[in-house]
């Protein structure tokens, strides 16, 4: 007993080294068949630091063995390397069974690994079924005896030498917990031949979602509002303002302006992967069954994937930078003055017919997130009779998400009255 | 302050320490095994009653126990190599059902007969009735075939075969 003890234990290290001249083979190979080079170094040593652990996993298995009212389970250890595929080690109990059935345990399925089941059985049943015992079956080639033991041709549980290996197995499984002695690759998107599936969510690397499945990230906002006062041209008093050379008080022109900046909201949409497992007819027939139709070989559990896009607005408030206020003599009343007016009064002529103001930021935050900005300019001398228009330049900080904004807006003329007097003879 | 016991006094305050641990010790277990019942035949052979007693433990099952307790039970009936057996391949496979179908059954097993004996390992086929089957259970009584040793004199459990095993027993030898 001991002696086969150890010799399965040498057996089981030396079939670690065929995992790793399998792997180093196939890494020997083109890059497309690189498959190992992420999960093992040029020298056979398992890059755990590169791979994720998806965990042990037991799942239910008709080709493993069992006992009275127990399911046969098999045991895994999986990882998810960077590229997505995955690597399954499955415990030596596992893999022996695995071997002896490689159709239905995905064994022959796996994209990388020992290929067959030939090699395992051979490996691992080396010290119990020796060349005299399969002479004795009837078998010179031992590759024909594998192969018809797989085949279920020769009928390994009759073999005597079957208890010991099989109470060593299990023991040996335990002496080490981690003991895997093969590693079996599935490329990405094999879900239906790893052993107990893709684990959900956290299965295959999220890949690049169609570029059409949720908009584009965008800007939304308003125009800049600007208004006066009352009056037109902003003015606010006096009603009948009069130049201010023939005003004794020099009055003058209040005005007053209100800009109301919208916030500008950012639009951008999360693009969130759905990977929900529902089930298909397995016309193979070998399908691992799915909710519903537990354990039915007819159905398969696949992965429908889709794509789901969460808008989320962010609004930021686009405050004034300056503000500047221009009241101008229209172009007309200017030639009023210097013609019609020069005729009348000779001399006449433009005294200021341009006003220009300027202000400072930032304004004052509204609850939507709107920025407000209101002034008086009070007691405007203005010199010269006629119409002044009145326009408002307003510019914005800006965002973090839009550049500043400027905006340029007329908010109409008032007029600035001229006394005339009118000589009339008298009779 | 020193106090200062009397040897006999002492000995007395033992063995009552150690009753009262034992009784503990059954008061907590009892419950285990409340549900199920080894049958003792008469003259039941130490081999015979140690596949008996391992198999009922193997098949007390509650989905509500701690995990390891089941495995605990039965290492106490079972080899080092058995124990380890149980833990490292079985457990699993038998939580995983027993927590799958709410499981909670004791079990009756009876002897049927010897079928393999190499003197200090022999094979029992036993026959196991589910008490409470759970659903899906199609046959709540069915023969398992238990592997003992002799251990130092001491027969106890090396594993329950598996189904595919057997069929070297159910073949009548010409």
């Amino acid at each position: 007993m001991r002696l086969k003890y150890c010799i399965l234990l040498v057996v089981l290290i030396l079939a670690s080294f065929v995992v790793n001249l399998v792997a180093h083979a196939q890494g020997e190979q083109p890059p497309q068949d690189g498959l190992w080079g992420d999960v093992i170094d040029e020298n056979g040593n398992i890059l755990y630091d590169n791979l994720t652990d998806l965990g042990e996993i037991q799942v239910d298995a008709e080709w493993m063995p069992n006992v009275p009212f127990i399911n046969g389970q098999a045991t895994y250890h999986r990882y998810l390397t960077p590229s997505g595929n995955i690597v399954v080690m499955p415990s030596a109990t596992t893999l022996f069974f695995m071997a002896l059935n490689p159709d239905e345990s995905g064994f022959e399925q796996a994209s990388a690994g020992l290929g067959n089941g030939l090699g395992a059985l051979e490996t691992m049943l080396a010290g119990y079924i020796s060349p005299a015992d399969m002479a004795a079956m009837g078998y010179s080639d031992p590759n024909s005896f594998w192969q018809s033991v797989i085949d279920g041709q020769t009928n390994i549980w009759t073999m005597e030498v079957m208890g010991d290996f099989f109470r060593d197995l299990l023991t040996s499984s335990l002496a080490d917990q981690n003991l895997y002695t093969m590693l079996l690759l599935y490329t990405n998107g094999n879900c239906d031949a790893v052993p107990g599936g893709c684990p959900p969510g956290r299965v295959l690397p999220t890949p690049i979602p169609p570029s059409s499945a949720c908009p584009a990230p965008f800007i939304q906002t308003g125009p800049t509002q600007v208004t006066g006062g009352s009056g037109d041209g902003g003015k606010i008093a006096p009603p009948n303002p009069v130049v201010i050379g023939q005003d004794p008080e020099r009055r003058g022109v209040d005005v007053k302006v209100n800009a109301l900046i919208p916030p500008v909201s950012y639009h951008t949409f999360e693009t969130i992967r759905h990977d929900d497992l529902v089930c298909a007819s397995d016309s193979t027939g070998l399908g691992s069954g799915c909710p519903g139709h537990v354990r039915d070989p007819r159905w398969k559990t696949v992965v429908h994937t889709w794509y789901e896009c969460i808008e989320h607005i962010q609004v930021f408030s686009d405050y004034l930078a300056s503000a500047q206020v221009s009241i101008n003599l229209t172009p007309e009343s200017r030639a009023w003055i210097l013609t019609d007016l020069a005729q009348a009064y000779p001399g006449a002529h433009l005294l200021h017919p341009d006003f220009s103001f300027s202000f400072a930021g930032p304004g004052s935050l509204l609850g939507d997130k709107s920025v407000s900005w209101t002034t008086t300019i009070p007691s405007i001398q203005t010199a010269d009779p006629g119409n002044y228009t009145t326009t408002v330049t307003v510019r914005t900080t800006g965002t973090p998400v839009s550049a500043p904004r400027q905006a340029r807006v007329g908010i109409g003329q008032f007029t600035v009255e001229l006394v005339q007097v009118t000589l009339i003879e008298q009779p | 302050m020193q106090i200062s016991i009397h040897p006999k006094a002492k000995k007395v305050l033992m063995l009552l320490g150690a009753i009262a641990i034992q009784s503990i010790a059954i008061f907590a277990v009892y419950p285990l095994f409340e549900n199920s019942r080894s049958v003792g035949i008469t003259d039941t052979s130490p081999d015979a009653q140690a596949a008996i007693d391992a198999a009922t433990a193997f098949y007390t099952l509650d989905y509500t126990a701690n995990p390891d307790l089941w495995a605990t039970r039965i290492c106490a009936l079972t080899t080092e190599a058995g124990c380890r057996a149980i833990h490292a391949f079985f457990a699993p496979s038998v939580q995983a059902m027993v927590q799958e179908n709410k499981v909670q059954t004791g079990c009756t097993v009876v002897p049927v007969r010897l079928v393999s004996d190499k003197s200090h390992l022999r094979v029992w086929q036993v026959s196991v009735a589910i008490i409470n089957p759970w659903q899906g259970l199609e046959d709540p009584k069915q023969d398992a075939f238990v592997e003992v040793e002799n251990v130092n004199g001491l027969w106890l459990m090396n594993r329950i075969l598996f189904q595919q095993e057997v069929s070297n027993f159910l073949t009548p030898t010409p």
